[in-house]
């Protein structure tokens, strides 16, 4: 497949603080999204930014925000942890990811036991953004750099 | 190449209220944080009752956010 793409705008974002069991904390890539359907759109809600995940997966109460009244209506998927024997089951639905000023359809995975509300996988958002992560300084952040690919 | 630079208003006080509300929160909930992240705007079992308070109290420019069943680092689903 040829691919012709082209470097629209870019948005850095600031890592955010999330605990971690005795008093510890780590920070992560969080972005707040949207997730659209029809005319149903969420209010923003924070994603973590993830290259090890697949798929873009969402809690399945963002299905219902957006009238996807059952999750097991779309594509099943299972996924997996690195823990064996570990696994989840997703079901796939067409949306739209809605980021910033910028959105675009995304066939995004929804499970009922997902602890977080989103995770911002390969499939979805790394195919339409350059991700650059800076854990380091004062400040740690990443960068999207948005890419519009054409297929000819 | 249009580009655009977005700061996002954070400061390391900020950073660290959003740590004590993060551990003050009821786990497994949903939460709307106000857009500074110095508050709590709305507790919810669900994503929509807690938009739904969040709404009705009138504050602007909220997120939502979850809380897992425990805080934990957490290798996240690379497989599929």
């Amino acid at each position: 497949m040829d691919v012709t793409s082209l470097v629209a705008h870019q948005l850095k974002y600031l890592y955010k603080k999330t605990p971690l069991p005795d008093g510890k904390f780590d920070w992560l890539p969080i972005l707040p999204v949207q997730v659209g359907r029809s005319t149903n759109l969420t209010s923003p809600f924070e994603a973590i930014v993830d290259s090890g995940s697949f798929d873009c997966l969402f809690h399945a109460d963002i299905a219902r925000a957006v009238g996807i009244k059952d999750i097991t209506t779309g594509v099943l998927k299972t996924s997996g942890g690195v823990v064996g024997g570990a696994q989840m089951q997703t079901y796939g639905h067409e949306v739209r990811l809605i980021v910033g000023s910028d959105n675009f359809k995304i066939e995004a995975y929804f499970a009922e036991n997902l602890p977080i509300a989103a995770l911002l996988g390969r499939n979805g958002f790394f195919d339409k953004y350059i991700v650059t992560f800076d854990p380091q300084g004062a400040t740690p952040g990443f960068d999207l750099t948005r890419v519009h690919q054409t297929k000819k | 190449m249009a580009s655009r630079l977005i700061e996002m208003p954070i400061r390391i006080e900020t950073e660290d209220r959003r740590l004590e509300l993060l551990r003050s929160a009821p786990m497994n909930s949903w939460l709307a944080l106000s857009a500074d992240e110095t508050r709590i705007v709305a507790i919810g079992k669900t994503f929509m009752e807690a938009d739904a308070v969040a709404k009705k109290s009138g504050e602007k420019n909220y997120v939502l956010t979850r809380t897992p069943d425990v805080w934990m680092s957490r290798a996240l689903l690379p497989i599929s």
